[in-house]
């Protein structure tokens, strides 16, 4: 077992609200998307699951029991920042993370920054930031751990070493470990997380199963008569969750019946009436971005 | 866990060695330069041209010769190589001196006159302990180099924290490494002192109780230093170099001005306490500096090695304490 659970975490930054109420429980062995604009508070989520930063109320656990030092030995982390000392050697962190940690496999570590490109006997201040990155990432699961938290792990690589990244992230999963990532390339977050979090102001507004929330929810979307059409009846349905209107373009997400929806718009004389199916972007975009310009929108209305 | 302070001390006393190498390079070219100077009637330029050499003797390792000076004075010189000289002066000179009963020993070279002799002697014995204490501001200048780990670790502290160890025991393996690092320090710099004087010397090393105290002082005083910047520091994420760098003028400033009494007028009295409370927590204020100045002139540093100890010991608790519950409040 190796479970995460984060309970009504909360933490400010004076009177700035960085982290409101989280709870999230993470399954062993998932990959766990965390989703959200900067200053969602995705980094402070971490910092505060990790003690890095001082929770100002809530409880982290993992398998139940509380973060303690020991608890290091099984969590790998890797941070926004690649935070590699200037002056050692790629070989020299190794080393470092050897004498740290009862588990790391050094070989492995130097295969995978091999795969990077990364030279293990550069120092770490000539490394570029993707090399810093990659060095970080080999490190983490060279030490074959049971939680995995990375922050932007593909951050500033190419796109070849990001599918690595990905396809390392996918492979520890099948060996049993619970991965929490984060990412502003959705695209990443749907090929490998199962299940994702939307934080947004520091507060949780969307948590599931990717496929559960994909299948939850459909746009239906058309063509208007008139600009001036009044979109009141669709907003005040309780089978719609979101209206967008865009001049005469109305997006509806709508999360029960989207065929009986479908026709109604058709219904109205709108033209091009069509039920799509959601992608995490769509998702993400409605979770976090209620607010597009020149849009008329009803958010949540139901 | 300290793997990377480790490197760190590990580099400076690389560098340390290359420089003290360097420097005894100089000392072995300045020995063969001055080569002629350490052979027969070394002494004669010192006893001064036209003495005449009354009688010469071999005593076990060298000889004895005794001069009989121009003045009148006779100069009994018993040169054992590089074992060192002894001798003793008789004479006008000595008779005509005001002070009686005067010692004078700077290191191993010392100086004893009675009212009808004066003895001197070029090798006595040299008390290791004492020349380990005068290495404490070498000591300290190797603590500031090292100085603020705690600080330096504030830039990856999703590295540091994320370590399967104890923050407050992190802490003490960094405060460990590096003390360490600055005894191992001065002992090279010791070790050099001494290979440098056996270039000229064959040296009589002792090690007395009252040298060993003075050692004590010397790396606790180091360790005070350091932990002052442990303080000072470890709640920085970057500039705390800055504060380093002050910290020097102002440490050995501090003690000078708390000297000043301007005459023991109010102001005057004002400024002496308000220094020398300052003072009290700088443990740069507690180093003898210099043997020429009198003991009432030296303010705290004229306490003595025990309470001296004792202060030095509870500074650097107090700053190491101080600095390590600043670290555990900060956050990455």
């Amino acid at each position: 077992m190796s479970t995460i659970s984060i309970s009504h975490l909360r933490k400010a930054y004076g009177p700035f609200l960085a982290v409101d109420d989280v709870s999230i429980e993470i399954p062993t062995g998932t990959v766990y998307g965390l989703l959200g604009p900067n200053g969602a508070g995705k980094t402070t989520t971490f910092k505060c699951m990790l003690g890095l930063a001082a929770c100002g109320a809530g409880q982290i656990a993992y398998d139940g029991r509380p973060l303690a030092p020991s608890t290091f030995e099984r969590i790998a982390y890797v941070p926004e920042r690649a935070v590699l000392y200037d002056h050692l050697t790629v070989a020299e962190h190794f080393e470092m993370t050897r004498r740290a940690f009862k588990k790391f496999d050094v070989k492995r570590a130097v295969e995978l920054v091999g795969q990077f490109g990364v030279d293990p006997a550069k120092r770490a201040r000539a490394l570029s930031k993707g090399m810093k990155t990659a060095t970080m990432v080999a490190i983490a699961f060279a030490r074959e751990p049971d939680f995995l938290i990375l922050d932007e792990p593909t951050s500033g690589l190419d796109p070849v070493n990001q599918r690595s990244v990905l396809n390392l992230i996918i492979n520890e999963a099948t060996r049993g470990c619970t991965i929490l990532f984060s990412s502003h390339q959705i695209g990443q977050v749907e090929r490998a997380a199962e299940r994702i979090a939307i934080l947004q102001k520091g507060r949780l507004v969307l948590e599931g199963a990717v496929d559960d929330l994909k299948a939850d929810r459909k746009i239906v979307e058309g063509i208007l008569p008139s600009d001036d059409f009044s979109v009141n009846g669709f907003a005040a349905d309780k089978r719609i969750a979101r209206v967008d209107k865009q001049g005469r373009i109305l997006r509806l997400t709508v999360v029960h019946e989207p065929d009986e929806i479908a026709s109604q718009l058709g219904a109205t004389g709108a033209q091009g009436v069509r039920v799509v199916d959601l992608n995490l972007e769509d998702i993400f975009i409605g979770a976090v971005a209620p607010d597009t310009s020149n849009a008329v929108v009803v958010e949540g209305a139901n | 866990m300290a793997y990377v302070e480790w490197l760190r001390v590990k580099k400076t006393l690389i560098v340390l060695s290359i420089i003290l190498g360097a420097l005894f390079l100089i000392a072995v070219v300045v020995r063969i330069s001055v080569n002629n100077e350490f052979g027969p009637g070394r002494l004669n330029s010192m006893i001064g041209d036209g003495a005449t050499v009354v009688s010469t003797q071999a005593v076990p390792g060298g000889t004895r010769t005794v001069y009989k000076a121009k003045n009148g004075d006779t100069v009994t010189v018993t040169d054992r190589g590089a074992e060192g000289i002894t001798g003793i002066v008789t004479g006008p000179t000595v008779d005509a001196k005001r002070s009686k009963n005067q010692h004078v020993r700077i290191g191993p070279f010392s100086m004893t006159a009675s009212k009808s002799e004066v003895d001197f002697e070029t090798n006595g014995p040299i008390d290791v302990g004492m020349l380990f204490a005068y290495l404490t501001i070498f000591g300290a200048i190797v603590a500031t180099v090292l100085a603020a780990p705690l600080a330096r670790e504030n830039e990856r502290l999703e590295v540091a924290w994320t370590k399967p160890i104890d923050r407050t025991l992190y802490a003490l393996q960094l405060y460990g490494v590096d003390i360490v690092g600055i005894v191992a320090a001065m002992l090279l710099m010791l070790v050099a002192c001494i290979a440098a004087y056996t270039l000229f010397q064959i040296p009589h090393l002792t090690l007395t109780a009252d040298g060993a105290l003075h050692a004590l002082v010397a790396i606790v005083a180091c360790a005070a230093w350091y932990a002052m910047f442990a303080a000072i520091t470890s709640w920085m994420k970057r500039g705390f170099g800055a504060f380093i760098g002050i910290a020097w003028p102002v440490a050995l400033f501090v003690p000078g001005l708390a000297l000043i009494g301007l005459g023991g007028s109010v102001i005057g009295l004002t400024f002496h306490w308000t220094f020398q409370v300052i003072s009290a927590v700088d443990p740069l204020a507690y180093l003898n500096l210099s043997s020429g100045i009198p003991r009432h002139n030296m303010g705290l540093a004229a306490i003595d090695e025990p309470l001296k100890l004792l202060v030095l010991a509870a500074l650097a608790l107090v700053y190491a304490g101080a600095g390590l519950i600043e670290w555990r409040r900060v956050e990455a």
